[in-house]
């Protein structure tokens, strides 16, 4: 039996630009089950990218529920929802975002560190899962795009997360690359039963492989 | 490799700088200290040759430049008739006329002293080349006989060719090399020459030892006068209870234990310390501005590597630990530095100016140490601060 990772009732989030207010979350009615493999799609500009944020616990919502693993996520602080983020939550970005000064295998490091576990085994098997055990020595900057948005997989993945998600994860790389890393990714979803992937794209191929698509537009999903 | 480490070590030319900064704030506070306080040191320590427990001088008197009133040598019966319990309370006084002159680039005290007194005032600090001044008592000889028994006598008696064997002096060593002077060399003292007849070993009171009688006559003192005398107590006497008599029995005179001059000299030229100490706190204090100012424009650039720790579930002390791990490192390399190049001031100034004394104590080197961490984690607080609060989406966001 599935179990809901996460469910929001009209949620709400606003940016402020100067002393203007932008509502960019109008109310967003969504429930997410462990396991699934869910593609959000939509205009540039809806609010994909930061209902991945929220959904991250990266900001705050302002309004609306939110529920995250049956918790009430407005009635976390911002030390349990750092927490919550670090024990079950991998974040895979369009840009890698990975770590200039450290090397691959620090930068996958670097995610087991900050959870207090320092296993070398795990980070050489999650670079090896991607592909890259041999450049594990090498700098972002030494490595190809796509050999970086690896890096930041394996990153991602080494924690054993049990939700990934990816902003656009492929926006980046040509089409070669796209499809070894959608693959990548479709893959070690698959190997890990309880894993949860929400994934931002505008990549068709992408869109196909997921189990479910959500398409937002101005802000909500469209039903 | 470690995150802070390899930060800093990206940009190394930023750190080197930062690095640099602060270990030139912690070594002018090493030099600085070393330097206010190893020159008092080095001054008390000559002191302690003195073979004497008392120091009697006029109240009047200024004690660091001895320049005031003189007092007549009457006081020296005076002094050995103080008594406790029918017990004289010093059994020898030993006087002192103070003079100066310019050597070595610098202001040196000259001590006129008897010369049978030399032991009393060098404590066993033996002449390592030459002669004593006035070793065969020519002089002195002769002014007892123009004194014959009276108080007073006139220095104008004394003929040119009668005083030129009373133009003695000797120096001790370390002057010696810093000047430059030898045996035989001939240096002005009251407007005469003086020729320096022996080499003594550093650690005497004064640089500059000569005959107390000839120093007088120079001066026209026609009555026995003198600075200031050393008083040594009875050995049954205890030396507090002396000096207590003495200052009780003698209200005009200033009576102090020879062994409290450092805390003497430390009150009196406390100026002499608080100025450097000033200094380098200011410089200590700049120093960690910078390193406020690294690692600020450190925050800074890097607020896209806080966004993507804080995306890997990074708490607040994660990222505090970090940017203050980094402070300390600068920190770290900024002392190390700074200690490198104390020894290279030291060595510069010792070598520039040899009669100064940068006297490096683990104590100072500690204190550079402590001042260097605590620094470093003070500077990097706010930037710390910064770096928690900085918003982890406008960073991610950026291209």
């Amino acid at each position: 039996m599935s179990s809901v990772v996460f469910e929001t009732k009209g949620l709400l989030k606003n940016f402020r630009v100067d002393s203007l207010k932008v509502p960019v979350l109008r109310g967003i009615d969504i429930q997410i089950e462990q396991g699934e493999f869910v593609a959000v799609v939509g205009p540039s500009g809806c609010g994909k990218s930061t209902l991945l944020h929220v959904l991250g616990m990266m900001c705050k919502h302002d309004g609306g529920d939110f529920r995250a693993w049956g918790q009430n996520v407005s009635e976390l602080n911002q030390r349990q929802r750092t927490k919550m983020r670090r024990e079950k939550i991998a974040f895979v970005f369009q840009r890698f975002n990975l770590l200039g000064v450290l090397s691959a295998k620090n930068n996958v490091q670097m995610a087991l560190k900050i959870r207090g576990d320092h296993t070398d085994h795990q980070v050489n098997q999650a670079l090896e899962e991607v592909g890259l055990a041999e450049k594990m020595h090498f700098k972002p900057s030494q490595l190809s795009v796509g050999e970086q948005q690896r890096v930041a997989i394996a990153r991602a993945l080494v924690c054993r997360p049990e939700v990934l998600l990816a902003d656009e994860p492929t926006g980046s790389l040509d089409s070669e690359n796209s499809k070894a890393v959608m693959e990548l990714i479709r893959g070690l979803h698959d190997e890990r039963a309880e894993q949860t992937t929400i994934l931002i794209t505008h990549n068709r191929r992408i869109v196909d492989a997921a189990d479910r698509v959500l398409e937002m537009i101005d802000g909500k999903i469209k039903t | 490799m470690w995150l802070p480490l390899a930060n800093i070590l990206h940009r190394k030319l930023r750190t080197g700088l930062s690095v640099l900064a602060v270990g030139i704030g912690i070594s002018m506070l090493i030099v600085l200290v070393s330097l206010s306080r190893g020159s008092i040191d080095e001054v008390v320590k000559r002191w302690s040759s003195i073979r004497a427990e008392l120091w009697v001088l006029p109240r009047s008197v200024d004690v660091i430049t001895a320049k005031g009133d003189y007092l007549d040598d009457r006081v020296i019966q005076q002094i050995l008739n103080v008594k406790i319990d029918g017990k004289p309370v010093a059994s020898q006084v030993t006087p002192v006329f103070k003079a100066s002159m310019h050597l070595a680039g610098q202001e040196q005290s000259v001590w006129g002293i008897d010369p049978d007194d030399l032991e009393t005032i060098a404590g066993g600090k033996k002449i390592i080349k030459g002669r004593q001044f006035d070793a065969e008592r020519k002089f002195k000889t002769l002014i007892a006989q123009k004194r014959a028994g009276r108080r007073d006598y006139d220095p104008d008696s004394i003929s040119k060719s009668e005083l030129g064997e009373g133009l003695e002096l000797i120096i001790d060593q370390r002057l010696a090399q810093a000047a430059k002077a030898n045996i035989g060399d001939s240096v002005g003292l009251l407007g005469k020459k003086f020729v320096i007849v022996g080499i003594i070993e550093t650690g005497v009171p004064a640089r500059v030892l000569t005959s107390l009688q000839t120093i007088r006559c120079i001066k026209g003192v026609s009555r026995a006068r003198s600075t200031f005398y050393f008083a040594r107590v009875n050995k049954s006497i205890d030396a507090v209870a002396a000096q207590e008599a003495i200052a009780k029995d003698l209200p005009g005179l200033r009576v102090e234990r020879t062994g409290a001059f450092a805390g003497i000299l430390a009150d009196s030229v406390a100026i002499a310390t608080i100025i450097p100490d000033v200094i380098c706190g200011i410089s200590v204090v700049v120093s960690f501005l910078f390193i406020l100012l690294t690692v600020y424009t450190m925050v800074l650039e890097r607020s896209k590597e806080i966004a993507i720790l804080r995306s890997l579930g990074a708490n607040s002390g994660f990222i505090h630990r970090g940017i203050i791990s980094e402070a300390l490192l600068i920190s770290v390399g900024g002392i190390v530095v700074g200690i490198v190049l104390s020894y290279g001031g030291k060595m510069l100034i010792e070598s520039h100016w040899p009669l100064l004394t940068v006297d490096i104590k683990g104590q100072w080197l500690g204190l550079a140490v402590v001042v260097g961490l605590v620094g470093g984690v003070l500077s990097s607080q706010m930037p710390a601060w910064l770096a928690v609060r900085a918003d982890p989406l406008a960073a991610l966001s950026e291209a």
